[in-house]
């Protein structure tokens, strides 16, 4: 990756009207939305709203307001979607939910409809505690936390994502889980 | 932290990524341990769901919800390839029998019978199993996909093991074949070549499809088996015991220590550097006269335990912790049953409770007399008990087809279960499961038994029912009756039949309790 393609040098750009910019960043970070989201919306839910389309329109509505949007460096544009993100999956599952969708499945053993598939496959009160815990963190140390473990970037990938070093950002990322999991521990 | 033996801190391991055995993991705080555990799991989620098959990778041809992608072996009776599993998101392993193997005379029915009663078992060390079906006339097995090496090629590729490590591979072959054994299985093919080591250090016995009931291990695979690790009963052509997986498991471990096999009964064990006792817990395994071998896999397991001395108490981690439990219950099982009526004759009277729940967005709510059940509503069995206890519970329909609800294959729930309060059927990897209500204008009956020892007679019962039954939808409730048996009364006659052939197990009030339920269902609320 060049060095001028780095998400603040191409958020300037699209910020000043570069449309190019803005179609690079939709292409940076939506495969990586997508796969992330793939397992946050509820079975009940999937069939109502694709859990695809629901990332590429905040991607783009939030790319559409990027005049607005103050980037604070260290990868808390990444941040930001993820957070706009998981905040509009859980108003689909409220909308959802209060509309009383009817469950069809027929099976002699069903999955707990009202979880998703990460709430399945981690547990909903461990998946709570950890996001819990991940809130309560700086800044910095949850955007280094999301990258590393949620969207599995390399450090060389985080490293340009944030301006640094891949060393530096090893040394960082080991700092902020422990001191997650000093939170994580605490709580329990 | 640290991770004795493995050098760098846990924390930096697990931050680049690295595989780590979270049963030899260890920290000052148990809190901190758990806590990076935890986040272990979230990592692993999410590159598992966000993961999708490779749609470059080979496809073979698909065999019901799988997509077979690559053949890894073939014996006489069985391929076995690697395939994946949409639904789970995963790579599974899937053995299919070949048509000539039921030509000549290895049932199809038989094969898949061993299938669904290693589903039941759910032990780490033993292969996962995760069901059994026949889809376009072959009948296949499928389990968990492991990635890693089998013990033959580690001692091939790296020489032999120290006795420590040695007996740390046999206590976790012994936590695996007390849960085969307590199943009422026989493993029959004990060997370095059937056990893997994953990537991350757990070890896992594998080959299950050798495995059976001993008629019919001993009917289809007395052939098959490899000579060294027989026992000399078993070479005389003596019926398969479990003391015999125990002679094959010393024979395994003797050959980890040393490269070589037993030869003529004679060990060769008393060597510089192999621990003294771990070679004596290893040579009495090996004893040719079964009564003088361990009298299970859990009294093995406390003599190599007992020669590691310290060693193992000093293991301590999270899922350390789960595995203990787990040798508790195994060894609750294998005692026996003589061992277990003189233990629960010195408890007070048995006291378990028991309720058919509903399960609705706000929690749970009981079924009482009458109770309004639609199509949809979704039904659960709520347990308290002060000892292990034994869960059977099984549904009639209108049309007379009964089914099994609990124990079923697949499920990681399985009889005993754990004293305490439980909810069946239970979740499964994370996964909150329900009986659901899914036909309507019917009249059906629910049974519930407990008891505080297996069933025998009960459980040979249910092995022999269609097992295909199993898929079927399952339905509402209304009416509780009594207990004991005496008192229940039972409409179906397909469940009338099967209480009435067990009725001398079940009528044992001290040790066994029997719930009823009558219901209509209604169309969806």
């Amino acid at each position: 990756m060049l060095a001028e393609e780095t998400t603040a040098f191409l958020l300037d750009r699209a910020r000043g009207g570069d449309d190019a910019a803005r179609d690079r960043l939709a292409a940076r970070y939506l495969p990586m939305l997508r796969r992330w989201a793939h397992g946050r919306l509820p079975p009940s839910t999937r069939d109502l709203t694709d859990t695809d389309d629901l990332v590429q329109v905040t991607l783009f509505r939030v790319l559409k307001q990027i005049g607005t949007f103050e980037y604070g460096g260290a990868g808390s544009f990444l941040a930001y979607l993820r957070s706009t993100l998981l905040n509009l999956l859980r108003n689909e599952i409220r909308r959802v939910a209060r509309r009383g969708q009817s469950l069809e499945l027929d099976e002699a053993l069903v999955e707990d409809e009202t979880a998703s598939p990460l709430e399945q496959a981690i547990g909903r009160e461990r998946l709570e505690r950890y996001e819990a815990a991940l809130e309560a963190l700086p800044a910095r140390a949850r955007e280094l936390v999301i990258m590393r473990l949620e969207f599995d970037m390399t450090y060389e990938d985080i490293a340009n994502e944030v301006q640094s070093t891949p060393d530096a950002v090893r040394m960082a990322i080991k700092r902020a889980v422990e001191a997650l999991a000093r939170s994580l521990g605490n709580g329990a | 932290m640290s991770v004795p033996g493995h050098g760098p801190d846990l924390v930096d391991r697990f931050v680049d990524g690295e595989p780590i055995d979270w049963s030899r993991a260890t920290a000052n705080d148990d809190a901190l341990l758990d806590a990076l555990y935890t986040l272990d799991q979230v990592r692993a989620a999410y590159q598992r769901i966000g993961g999708t098959p490779d749609p470059r990778g080979p496809r073979l041809f698909p065999w019901g919800p799988l997509v077979v992608q690559e053949k890894i072996g073939s014996g006489a009776s069985a391929e076995v390839f690697r395939a994946w599993d949409a639904g789970l998101a995963t790579p599974v392993a899937l053995k299919l029998l070949r048509p000539e193997a039921a030509a000549a005379g290895l049932r199809s029915e038989d094969f898949l019978h061993e299938g669904r009663l290693l589903a039941r078992i759910s032990q780490r060390n033993v292969l996962r199993v995760y069901g059994a079906a026949v889809h376009d006339g072959r009948p296949g097995i499928w389990a968990e996909w492991i990635e890693g090496r089998t013990l033959d090629a580690i001692v091939e590729g790296d020489g032999a093991f120290a006795d420590r490590e040695a007996a740390h591979v046999g206590l976790e072959l012994c936590a695996a074949l007390a849960a085969i054994h307590a199943a009422g299985l026989v493993h029959g093919d004990v060997k370095a070549s059937n056990v893997l080591r994953a990537r991350g250090g757990r070890i896992v016995l594998a080959d299950l499809g050798a495995a059976g009931t001993p008629d019919v291990l001993n009917a289809s695979l007395r052939t098959q088996a490899t000579p060294a690790y027989l026992s000399p009963q078993s070479r005389d052509g003596a019926p398969r015991a479990a003391a015999d997986d125990l002679y094959a498991l010393g024979v395994l471990l003797h050959f980890l220590l040393t490269g070589t096999y037993p030869r003529d009964g004679r060990c060769d064990l008393r060597r510089p550097g192999i621990d003294a006792g771990v070679a004596g817990a290893i040579e009495h395994a090996l004893s040719p006269k079964p009564q003088r071998r361990p009298a299970s896999a859990h009294a093995f397991a406390t003599a190599l335990r007992a020669a590691i001395g310290g060693d193992a108490s000093a293991r301590e981690a999270p899922v350390r912790r789960c595995r203990t439990t787990l040798i508790v219950a195994a060894t609750a099982l294998a005692l026996g049953l003589a061992a277990f009526a003189a233990w629960t004759s010195r408890l007070p009277a048995w006291q378990p409770q028991a309720q058919l729940v509903h399960r609705t967005a706000d929690g749970r709510e009981a079924l009482r007399d009458g109770a309004d059940l639609r199509v949809g509503d979704r039904l659960e069995l709520t347990l308290a008990s002060d000892r292990p206890t034994w869960a059977y519970v099984l549904n009639e329909d209108a049309a007379g087809s009964m089914h099994v609800l609990f124990p079923l294959a697949g499920l990681r729930r399985a009889n005993p279960l754990p004293q305490g309060e439980g909810v069946l059927p239970g979740d499964q990897d994370g996964r909150a499961l329900s009986w659901q209500v899914s036909s309507e204008g019917g009249r059906e009956e629910f049974v519930v038994v407990l008891a505080d020892a297996p069933l025998a007679r009960l459980e040979e019962r249910l092995a022999a029912l269609d097992a295909a039954a199993i898929d079927a939808p399952q339905r509402g409730v209304a009416r509780i009756s009594g207990e004991p048996l005496a008192n229940v009364s039972v409409q179906g006659r397909q469940l009338a039949a099967l209480l009435s052939a067990a009725s001398a197990e079940l009528a044992d009030a001290r040790h066994v309790r029997v719930l009823a339920y009558h219901f209509e269902t209604r169309a969806s609320r």
